[in-house]
């Protein structure tokens, strides 16, 4: 057993109490090498726990590899939290502390963890907050995400990993973002992840991720990912169902990104994509309700448009500064948010 | 009467169907390799969501692993999720389209983009419709612009047309389908500048065979030589590509080998394109045998899917006129827009056949998509005048006489036809005798033959001894001119006369 694993009842950092160990489910995200638990502070505010093992497995052909990538790894999403935490930015889930724990024997080792506040659930988690007010509160998760997203993006922070479990909801404060494993940094040496075509969950990728096609500016490349994945995320809260696996499965077999699909540039596919992709969107058009339609589908077209360089507001093209820029989405979110509030207060009111 | 296109040598201009035709015809795979993003090979997220699934069974996890499925194309591994989300009473749309595309067996293959819900058996002004609300919403989709492209085409509106696909080329100038369909467009419409234009602003023009294809098809048009032979000539050299993606390429080439007169080049070409062929490869090779390339088509060949144009003209050849006739329909229901298909057809009914009926239906439906083709109009006023439809073939005739037929000698022939049929004897015969001059002076012994059995025709039905004196002066020409359609309709002519006779 890992000394990760073994926490519970010590106190950690300053004075926290490991009360109860979250047992994860095969395949839930979160990390091979963490485990997650709630502690307690003296005045009894709970908080959640990342403990990551550095214990290295066993017959792993490289250890000191191994210790070296999971150490830069921790070191990564510490600092990137830090700086986040430095920054004040209140749509972001940072740590509260960080820290390292000596697990005693039989289980000894050293353990590193960040505790961050506890979250009453992720955006899976929509149906416990979402079955009387679904839109009012959909648009203003939108919201906050898209805040978020502005919030870290003006740090030069891309978050390349955007999807429901990493999107975590408050009681009282809102939605946040988390889970900065896979965010990539402008200027900063280019962690393992950032080599990879895709740096986050495949499943959510962007069109131009899965064809292989890297855009030279660093902005552009990986600020337009994120566009991407909050209009991906848009579309899910409303369909269940991510935009990539949609407009995959409205195409044809030979245009595919993988095996045995398509073997030209990202460029002569791209109409098919768009073909599949705006299939996708007029078939969804009924999900959403009709006074927020057309405001919602120009966002979510604007957010996922497969061409990497026309993505983002049409007012914003002319520089990669304003093209990928959240505040026109913040606000028409936000406006959203206040209409659908408003017709929820007026369906209430009326007999 | 006439074909209007005998002349003028056959080009492998591409074949311009819907996306979705294209796309089962195999017309827009690319040779498959693995992709540069060697990551997406990798199966460890597919197994985490397949462990989520199996831990969670839920809506979620279902929705997780089919999406992730569908990327890695293991669509057979989310099955149960994918039936799991179709069992949900409120599924969404999407959640359905999903689990459609999770549970579709791996043999099938069907496109469904937006431009595939536009419903093919829509009348054309229909579909316009259609496709011009579906263009409001996503007005960055090329393939509706070159669908309205193609829907305006068909009912002639040309305008709107090149309009429509000026609009596909630029939002789309590197993909295969719509260059293809540009070049088809803009050739129909005698602007094969502006399609090898678009050809060459194509990124990957030295790669792919079928733009390159065209491109050698368009200079052809242009009377230029493409500066492009020997790349394609390297390109069917190498084993880049199957026999089938360089079908049409060594049909382009073979073509411009035979009209330089390298018969043995162009033969080894052709045989090349004919190993695993498109429709439009196939009449091209058919063409050229026709025109004598000694070539022999396999018949499998000719059971390519669409093949309607080869089967026309191989049916012509064979003089099997119902068969000619049949396929003939066929080929102009494939391109509502081909002027060759409804000249051809047109031509052959009457000439042939002697249905006067089915020439004016081959007139009528090639001139709704060129309403600007004189010569079937020509061919209309034609049919209207042997059915005695004799107002409508005046107005039709009008047409011809304010925009002036350039053929002379088919406009004097359907003159004559005119005057006789509107009891102006005289002026009928010197008008069809003026046109066998002509057809005499230019070398024409086709037209000679044609307008001498025409003449045969109207004079058996109005002086019958006149008909009789004419009858050994018309016989020699027709065995002289030795085309099997005129042949046939001299001897119906001379069957008529035998018969009033007897």
């Amino acid at each position: 057993m890992k000394p990760a694993e073994h926490l519970l009842g010590l106190t950690v950092g300053s004075g926290w109490t490991v009360i109860d160990k979250l047992v994860k489910k095969p395949g839930e995200s979160g990390g091979h090498f963490s485990t997650g638990y709630i502690v307690e502070a003296a005045d009894g505010k709970k908080a959640f726990l990342k403990a990551i093992d550095f214990s290295v497995p066993p017959g792993h052909p490289d250890p000191a590899r191994f210790l070296q990538e999971l150490t830069e790894a921790f070191n990564f999403e510490r600092d990137i939290l830090q700086q986040c935490k430095d920054d004040r930015l209140r749509r972001v889930v940072v740590a509260i502390e960080d820290g390292r724990v000596d697990v005693p024997a039989p289980h000894a080792g050293l353990v590193q963890f960040l505790i961050f506040e506890l979250a009453e659930g992720t955006l899976h988690h929509r149906s416990r907050f979402a079955i009387a007010f679904q839109h009012a509160w959909s648009f203003r998760v939108a919201h906050h995400v898209a805040t978020g997203l502005w919030q870290v993006h003006k740090q030069n922070i891309a978050h390349q990993d955007l999807k429901f479990s990493n999107v975590l909801v408050f009681n009282g404060t809102g939605s946040k973002i988390g889970d900065f494993g896979r965010a990539s940094l402008f200027g900063k040496p280019p962690m393992r992840h950032d080599a990879l075509m895709v740096a986050g969950d495949r499943t959510y990728a962007p069109p131009e991720q899965l064809y292989g096609h890297v855009h030279s500016d660093w902005r552009t490349r990986r600020f337009g990912c994120d566009m991407y994945l909050l209009g991906s995320l848009l579309f899910q809260m409303f369909t269940n169902v991510p935009m990539t696996g949609q407009w995959l499965s409205h195409l044809h077999r030979t245009h595919h990104p993988g095996m045995g699909g398509w073997g030209g540039t990202y460029v002569q596919v791209l109409p098919y994509v768009r073909d599949a992709m705006d299939r996708a969107i007029v078939d969804a058009q009924a999900t959403v309700p009709e006074p927020y339609r057309d405001e919602f589908f120009r966002m979510v077209r604007e957010l996922c448009e497969p061409e990497l360089e026309k993505r983002g507001h049409p007012r914003g093209m002319h520089s990669p500064a304003n093209q990928y820029s959240m505040e026109r989405y913040i606000s028409s979110f936000n406006l959203l948010a206040y209409k659908a509030e408003v017709a929820m207060r007026v369906a209430a009111k009326s007999p | 009467m006439s074909t209007g296109t005998r002349d003028v040598p056959r080009r492998l201009v591409p074949r311009w169907r819907s996306k979705r035709d294209s796309a089962s015809s195999g017309e827009l795979t690319t040779n498959p390799r693995a992709p540069k993003n060697v990551e997406l090979l990798g199966n460890a997220f597919l197994e985490e969501k397949l462990a989520l699934w199996n831990a969670q069974k839920d809506r979620d996890s279902a929705i997780e692993l089919a999406s992730a499925a569908i990327l890695l194309d293991q669509r057979a591994l989310a099955s149960a999720a994918g039936e799991y989300v179709e069992r949900q009473n409120d599924a969404t749309p999407a959640e359905r389209n999903l689990a459609r595309a999770v549970l579709s067996r791996p043999d099938v293959v069907d496109p469904r983009g937006l431009v595939e819900t536009i419903d093919p058996q829509l009348e054309w002004h229909a579909s316009i419709h259609a496709i011009r609300s579906l263009i409001k919403t996503c007005p960055r989709n090329p393939f509706l612009w070159s669908e309205l492209s193609r829907a305006h085409t068909s009912v002639g509106n040309i305008h709107r047309a090149k309009d429509a696909m000026t609009v596909a080329a630029q939002l789309a100038p590197h993909n295969r389908y719509i260059v293809r369909a540009a070049t088809r467009l803009f050739i129909h419409f005698g602007k094969p500048d502006i399609a090898h234009a678009i050809l060459l602003r194509y990124e990957g023009l030295r790669h792919d065979p079928w733009v390159l294809s065209a491109e050698i098809a368009a200079s052809g048009v242009l009377e230029r030589t493409s500066k492009y032979i020997a790349v394609a000539k390297d390109l069917v050299k190498t084993a880049r590509h199957s026999p089938f993606q360089l079908s049409e390429l060594n049909g382009s080439l073979a073509s411009v080998e035979f009209l330089a007169g390298d018969g043995r080049a162009s033969r080894r070409h052709f045989q090349s394109s004919l190993i695993q062929p498109t429709d439009n490869a196939v009449a091209q090779a058919v063409w050229a045998s026709n025109h004598g390339q000694p070539l022999q088509i396999p018949p499998q060949a000719l059971e390519v899917p669409n093949a309607f144009e080869a089967n026309t003209l191989k049916y012509q050849a064979l003089q099997r006129w119902d068969a000619a006739l049949e396929n003939c329909n066929d080929w102009l229901i494939d391109e509502p827009y081909s002027r060759r298909a409804a000249e051809l057809g047109s031509y052959i009914a009457v000439v042939a056949q002697g249905d006067y009926a089915q020439s004016e239906a081959f007139s009528r439906r090639g001139l709704l998509a060129n309403p600007d083709s004189l010569m079937l109009r020509n061919n209309l006023a034609v049919a209207l005048a042997l059915q005695d439809k004799l107002e409508d073939a005046q107005a039709e005739f009008s047409v011809l006489m304010r925009h002036g037929l350039g053929d002379a000698v088919t406009f004097n022939a359907t003159r004559g036809l005119l005057l006789y049929r509107q009891g102006d004897f005289l002026a009928g015969r010197e008008a069809y005798l003026h046109a066998m001059e002509l057809a005499r002076d230019s070398k024409d012994g086709r037209s000679w033959a044609l307008a001498g059995t025409h003449i045969l025709l109207e004079e058996s039905r109005t002086d019958p001894k006149a008909a009789a004196a004419l009858l050994p002066t018309i016989e020699k020409l027709v065995s002289q001119a030795k085309d099997p359609q005129v042949t046939l309709m001299f001897d119906r002519v001379r069957h008529g006369m035998m018969k009033n006779e007897v």
